[in-house]
């Protein structure tokens, strides 16, 4: 939806949404192809079938924004996709068209779940016939049940007489066990026949079927069982999730690296909208910034220390996870020069002696594999940086520079060598 | 009890597109007989309902029957055949 006005969030809210309101659409959709199988949730496949319905939504929206049809930052985007994935996939959203092979894999989609309702239909004919046997045997073997079922049976029978007749007409067996079957068989029929619905609730009122039997096999208990047992697992899993990631409350580390990974990806992502990119960009700034404050030599109080060491922590959490990645995609032949620019404007905007020394040997080491464009800009970027070493003179031909495209490896090997030894001059000037 | 055959046959159609049901409920919704029931399913109903379970007289309430997505529009097809015969009778 790059074109249609929505609010702009952050793209982890977005996902949610799509996986928050997805699941709900996905219950509803799983209950409606399953409608009428009572105990389809305590079957895997039934949950199986969920969590695929579960993960096409986040994965449509995920190709959606990767194939720049919508921005991942659009609330109505996400919304649209949550509620409408299947008419997404019919090609009957306009604006919101999948690529035509993404769109062609909805049939063998569709026919896998066909393949795994099938599945779940036997394993509810299975389960109801159990209970069926369960209940017979049951009658068959208590002649007190058996008296009650009879007279059940009568009492409820659509038609009495044609069922009198086919009990008088059943064949006779030596075995008293096998022509007390065959009545119960008989009336069995006769009963679900003409109680479709009620017949579990009718055996369970006449004491014919203990109440946890009924429960678990008629009133859908064993599929509300699994389901509370699913449902609870997954808050435990979110609750021991969000344990996790606040428990180290000290460094607060494990959040650090997660919000480092996600803002390193919305940075380098190419088709980021403006509000995105300027939300990376406060946080670069945020991370990189604060490099500056040098630790105190005169600190005695534990607490002090401890905010100290916190922050070296979570330096060496940025150095170890965002700048490699800065520096990786300044190397890469394809960046665009305003991604570039970004990139540096970022490592620029907040220099510090404390900040340079991790990253600018391998600023200077990228020259070799950057297009001459990014060369300009790193050339740059590193005249820029001199503002901190103002005792280590930058001799002219490296500070007038200007990058060609022709310029042999040797060339550039040339320039790589002069500015690592203006490097080694600079941080020699700043050596107490 | 239905009469005719085409009574049944939109019968059957309208009761399991509302939903899928075993055969015991169909049998007392629709007041067709076991042996009239497959029948049907054997011959007209073959490409519309889809019988998970054994198709006779004797088994055919345990099993589970249902139109399947794929098949709606053939059975709105036949329940618009049943309508116009009925009103050009």
């Amino acid at each position: 939806m790059s074109g249609l006005a929505s609010p702009d969030v952050p793209a982890y809210i977005c996902y949610l949404i799509v996986f928050f309101f997805g699941t709900f659409v996905a219950v509803r959709t799983v209950n409606e192809r399953l409608s009428a199988r009572p105990a389809a949730w305590a079957f895997a496949s039934t949950w199986l079938l969920l969590v695929a319905h579960v993960a096409l939504p986040v994965l449509t929206f995920w190709l959606l924004d990767y194939t720049g049809v919508v921005n991942d930052t659009s609330i109505f985007a996400a919304l649209l996709v949550a509620f409408a994935v299947r008419l997404i996939f019919a090609g009957e959203v306009k604006g919101v068209a999948l690529p035509a092979q993404a769109a062609a894999l909805w049939k063998p989609f569709q026919a896998w779940v066909e393949y795994v309702v099938k599945r779940i239909d036997d394993h509810n004919a299975r389960y109801t016939e159990r209970f069926e046997e369960k209940i017979l045997s049951l009658i068959t073997n208590d002649p007190q049940r058996m008296a009650k079922f009879d007279a059940l049976v009568q009492a409820s029978s659509g038609n009495l007489p044609a069922l009198q007749a086919a009990l008088l007409a059943l064949p006779v067996s030596a075995n008293p066990a096998v022509n007390s079957r065959r009545k119960v068989d008989l009336m069995w029929e006769d009963l679900r026949k003409a109680k479709p619905q009620l017949y579990g609730w009718l055996l369970w009122k006449n004491g014919i079927v203990p109440g946890l039997t009924y429960w678990l096999w008629v009133e859908k208990g064993r599929a509300k069982l699994i389901s509370a047992g699913v449902v609870l697992s997954m808050v435990l899993a979110v609750v021991g999730i969000g344990f996790w990631f606040t428990s180290d409350n000290v460094t607060r580390s494990r959040q650090h690296t997660a919000w480092l990974n996600y803002y390193k990806w919305r940075f380098l992502k190419a088709s980021a909208t403006d509000r995105d990119r300027w939300r990376s960009r406060e946080y670069v700034a945020q991370e990189l910034c604060n490099w500056s404050s040098q630790p105190g030599q005169t600190l005695v109080d534990t607490e002090a220390k401890r905010r100290v060491d916190t922050e070296a922590k979570r330096r060496v959490e940025v150095a170890d996870i965002f700048l490699p990645a800065l520096l990786r995609e300044l190397r890469y032949p394809g960046v665009t020069p305003v991604q570039a620019r970004e990139i540096l404007a970022g490592l620029v905007n907040c220099h510090s002696p404390a900040l340079n020394a991790v990253y600018v040997p391998k600023l200077i080491d990228s020259f070799r594999t950057q297009n001459e464009t990014v060369r300009l800009e790193t050339r740059r970027a590193l005249v820029a940086l001199t503002v901190d070493y103002p005792k280590a003179k930058l001799a002219d031909n490296l500070a007038k520079w200007e990058p060609k495209k022709d310029e042999t490896p040797g060339d550039i090997d040339q320039r790589v060598r002069q500015w690592h030894l203006w490097w080694k001059s600079a941080t020699a000037t700043r050596r107490p | 009890m239905v009469e005719s055959d085409e009574a049944a046959l939109g019968m059957i159609i309208r009761t399991l597109r509302e939903s899928s049901m075993d055969g015991y409920s169909l049998l007392s919704k629709t007041g067709i007989d076991e042996d009239k029931l497959v029948k049907m399913l054997r011959t007209k109903l073959s490409r519309i309902v889809t019988v998970r379970g054994d198709l006779t007289k004797e088994r055919i309430g345990r099993a589970y029957l249902s139109i399947p997505p794929n098949a709606g529009q053939e059975a709105d097809r036949v329940l618009g055949v049943l309508a116009y015969k009925l009103e050009t009778l």
